[in-house]
């Protein structure tokens, strides 16, 4: 995705006015529905600015019947409908088409259900993530997905997405944590896939419906699992000359059988940017790499655990194995990780975060590669990742005021893909596809490959009404991979 | 490729007792050699409008509703291939026909394994595994099986191959269609190739048995372990039924009562603490009986549960197999329910209750017989209406041969078959892939 500093306004007209849109008011309060062109300005991108729509109209939804009204009345007038969070979303996956209608679903905002004893929760969809755990951790439980964003970012944006985060290395995707789901299908009819239960009748729709990115309907209530606070967590910052020992040292810690809860890696760019930020972790600014790294669970045998970790990463050439001596201590050593994306706005005005995933055994080698590719172009690029499952974040810092520069970072992002999928890997860990890489989906992906998705999403929205023109390439861009970036994004 | 007579046990490829007892007599098998001819197969049958069901080693050919007669089993025992795997990825790529055994002894070589502790581990195929999708002894602790399929090949109609997902433990490009194929029974076409992630092998496993007198302690105690044992990797309760039918040489189940089986697994200090735990929490309850069981006789204790949810190798006219899904509060009360009606019909009840997943399988033996006091249809009908009572769900595993088809294979219906069907038909547009094993006959 890419990020700016401060967004530049782009041309956008709303040619059809309040027009038919106004006819909403009959299911959404005139104080909730949104067709002033100054207020839906608010609406025409998410966390991928690149891409600029504005839509039709925006209704503010307070309930799955509100819901339910407004995708009917798109049916009935043939406009497409996008949901919508928090907007933290890092492809362009709530960015409107245009004359869309924009259901944001924040103030479905309710706990509905905790059950401690069968550890899960029933939640709306605009529960932001981190508030659920706020809800259940005196209790001993957590809401286990913590992408970056989990301040901000909506459960219901988790599951559009299948949102990951630095603990999901042991704990698992968003995917691993739905229970059940209760969706508005397309054509405004109601759906509950899966519960609560281990095993529910039937496919596993619940499944397939996770990380469809709003293409297959509207999620209005989710069951999500709750996983028992661990008793336990150390955390520690080992410190690297070169980053391929900071690799090795990853590799060598899940060879051995160790299950860190998260192995992120920061190399010497990011480090600088983070420590000359509001984010600054006491990172050494010297160092290539540092290597965070968070075992946690019971407290018996954490003491060997931590040994052998050290002596992995003594082996490795640790210049330095930092523990957190309290909470406050390893609170800012995740500040530092956390807020690494913000702190790269010190170094240029823009920012292009990309998302590849490599297999762990190849992460030293793409990263050369990603290296080589940023040297060649002639781009600013810093490494922030998910080590311990191989999901990369270059970072490429740029002046989007350059064309010249902004086509180098593009053709750079381009290389770098590749060069993951080359390598085994994906084009996405966690970001989804949304607008921003669904010209590299055949990078990924044949044509049979995309047909049996593009059918599958026909068989449940025929009229392709829910969130269209994302994930998938028209037949154009096919051929022609990643120009869309080069063309349709004028300064 | 290869076509031969569903008479013909002693061939390489002949049909399995089980696909012979349920497919019936006109079932036909053909093992293709390559994908190519995988392809031609599924366009011929198509053409054909012929029923066809992928297979492996027809290990798990008494799921599901019977299919139509006159089916052509496709065996992809000879696609057998370990096609992908960097130990140090922690994932493996398979063909579908390689045998789980194969697998577990190629995983284990390198101290990684699907934990799953697999139903029939020695007699079916990965493919199997996917589209059967069964329990595995340590769900509760490590999840179903869909959350270790990280991607997969398959064939849909028009024999058309596809891939989904990949080879990467983390990974949002495009639909998770594995997720849909997976527990599918086949009903969505060919699964050809699938993409494992893995765990490492525990640094040490420590196992118990306690035989309870009073099956209200027993109960107390797996809740209680549940509730404070932390991190524990099983918690299973057999009733007195069950326990009888282990094997002699499980002497730790020897004794009357209900027995509670628990496993820890892990990094040797959590272990070792977390059983030191258990045993204050079992010394509450007074068990008549308690062993530590380690060895051979922890490897076949874990074969007689994983293996509760089956008939064995061959079909038998004596046996019904349910599971019963409920949450994990509720696992004693539904299990008590199924007691109850399995008793009322005059008959015996075995029950093993996964405690962690809320899961209960249910085992008896209905009598021969065709009357309507067989121990099958009152049983069947009221194990549906407690489930329902109890929003629970359930599926008949198995029943005789000669019954499965008076049986729905889902003992609770399916409210969203409508939309299954119509993604179903994405796979298989002509029908051809035996839509109703899973669903049951179309509106």
């Amino acid at each position: 995705m890419l990020f700016r500093r401060q967004p530049r306004s782009t041309v956008t007209s709303n040619p059809a006015g309040a027009g038919i849109y106004a006819e909403l008011a009959r299911w959404i309060p005139p104080e909730r529905l949104v067709l002033d062109h100054s207020e839906l300005k608010v609406y025409e991108c998410d966390g991928l600015p690149l891409h600029k729509e504005l839509p039709g109209a925006v209704a503010l939804c307070a309930s799955r019947q509100e819901v339910i009204a407004v995708v009917r009345w798109c049916n009935e007038k043939n406009v497409p409908f996008v949901p919508r969070g928090a907007g933290t979303g890092l492809s362009g996956g709530a960015t409107p088409t245009a004359r869309a209608v924009v259901l944001d679903l924040n103030r479905m905002n309710r706990v509905l259900h905790v059950d401690l004893q069968n550890r899960y929760a029933v939640v709306e969809p605009g529960v932001i993530n981190i508030k659920l755990t706020h809800e259940v951790h005196a209790d001993g439980f957590h809401y286990a997905p913590d992408p970056s964003s989990q301040k901000a970012c909506t459960i219901g944006g988790n599951v559009a997405e299948n949102a990951g985060g630095p603990h999901c290395l042991k704990y698992g995707m968003t995917t691993d944590h739905i229970l059940g789901l209760e969706v508005v299908l397309p054509d405004g009819e109601t759906a509950r896939l899966s519960g609560p239960l281990a095993e529910n009748s039937g496919y596993d729709l619940a499944g397939l419906f996770v990380g469809t990115e709003g293409t297959f309907g509207i999620v209005t209530e989710i069951t999500v699992r709750l996983v028992p606070n661990p008793e336990s967590i150390r955390t520690f910052l080992a410190i690297f000359p070169r980053m391929n020992l900071a690799c090795r040292t990853v590799a060598e810690i899940t060879r051995q059988g160790i299950l860190p809860a998260a192995l992120e890696i920061l190399d010497q760019l990011t480090i600088r940017a983070v420590e000359a930020s509001v984010f600054k972790a006491g990172y050494p600014q010297d160092a290539a790499a540092v290597l965070l790294i968070e075992i946690d669970g019971l407290d018996a045998g954490m003491d060997e655990e931590e040994q052998k970790i050290r002596q992995i990463a003594k082996e490795n050439e640790a210049i330095e194995f930092r523990t957190a001596r309290d909470e406050t201590e390893r609170l800012k050593l995740w500040k530092g990780r956390k807020g690494a994306f913000g702190a790269m706005g010190r170094v240029n005005t823009d920012l292009y975060v990309l998302d590849g995933v490599v297999p762990r055994t190849r992460l030293e080698n793409v990263l050369n590669e990603v290296y080589e590719i940023a040297k060649r172009h002639g781009v600013t690029l810093a490494n922030v990742f998910h080590a311990g499952d191989g999901n990369l974040h270059p970072n490429i810092s740029y002046d989007g005021r350059d064309p010249d520069e902004r086509s180098r970072v593009l053709l750079a992002g381009r290389e770098i893909l590749e060069a993951c999928v080359r390598a085994g890997g994906s084009i996405s860990g966690e970001h989804g596809i949304g607008l921003e890489k669904m010209d590299f989906m055949p990078l990924c992906f044949t044509e049979e490959d995309l047909q049996l998705q593009k059918d599958l999403r026909r068989a449940v929205d025929p009229r392709n009404l829910s969130n269209p023109a994302k994930i998938f390439p028209d037949s154009k861009s096919c051929v022609e991979v990643g120009k869309r970036h080069a063309t349709l994004v004028p300064l | 490729m290869q076509e031969a007579p569903a008479s013909d046990h002693l061939s390489a490829l002949s049909l399995s007792p089980h696909e012979h007892a349920f497919y019936g007599s006109e079932a036909r098998i053909v093992a293709p050699d390559s994908y190519e001819e995988l392809e031609t197969i599924v366009r011929d049958a198509e053409r054909e409008r012929r029923h066809m069901i992928p297979a492996g080693l027809g290990a798990h050919a008494y799921l599901g509703n019977p299919p139509p007669g006159n089916v052509l089993v496709v065996s992809l025992r000879k696609l057998n291939r370990i096609l992908r795997y960097e130990p140090g990825d922690f994932t493996v790529g398979v063909e579908t026909g390689l045998t789980l055994s194969e697998l577990r002894a190629t995983l284990e070589a390198n101290g990684q394994e699907i934990p799953l502790d697999l139903p029939s581990a020695a007699r079916g195929t990965v493919g199997g595994l996917v589209a059967a999708a069964p329990s595995g002894l340590r769900r509760g602790r490590h999840g179903p099986v869909r959350a270790y399929v990280i991607g997969a090949h398959a064939l849909r109609g028009g024999a058309t191959r596809y891939k989904t997902g990949g080879m990467v433990v983390k990974n949002v490009a495009g639909y998770e269609v594995m997720k849909f194929l997976t527990g599918s029974l086949g009903t969505a076409g060919p699964i050809v190739e699938v993409n494992f992630k893995l765990r490492p092998l525990p640094e040490r496993r420590a196992a118990h048995v306690a035989v309870f007198q009073d099956p209200d302690a027993a109960w107390r105690f797996a809740d209680n372990l549940r509730s404070r044992g932390r991190e524990p990797a099983a918690i299973w309760v057999l009733n007195d039924e069950a326990r009888r039918q282990a094997p002699r040489m499980l002497e730790s189940l020897n004794g009357d009562g209900v027995a509670v089986f628990w496993l820890f697994e892990g990094q040797s200090g959590r272990v070792a603490w977390q059983e030191s735990q258990a045993g204050s929490i079992l010394d509450e309850q007074a068990p008549s009986r308690h062993s530590a069981v380690s060895g051979s006789e922890l490897d076949l204790l874990i074969d007689f549960l994983a293996d509760f949810d089956s008939p064995g190798a061959g079909p038998r006219v004596d046996l019904a197999i349910a599971k019963l899904s409920a949450l994990p509060n509720q696992i004693r009360h539904v299990q008590d329910e199924a007691q109850r009606v399995v008793l009322e019909a005059e008959l015996a009840p075995a029950t093993a209750c996964d405690v962690l997943s809320g899961l209960v399988t249910l085992r008896w033996s209905p009598r021969r017989d065709a009357t309507e006091a067989n121990g099958l249809d009152r049983p069947i009908a009221d194990l549906g209406r407690t489930l329902l009572a109890q929003q629970g769900t359930g599926t008949l595993l198995y029943l005789p041969p000669q019954v499965r088809q008076s049986h729905n294979y889902l003992l609770t219906p399916d409210a969203n078959a409508s939309l299954a069907r119509r993604l179903l038909k994405v796979f298989d547009p002509n029908s051809v892939f035996c839509p109703e094993k899973l669903l049951g006959p179309g509106p």
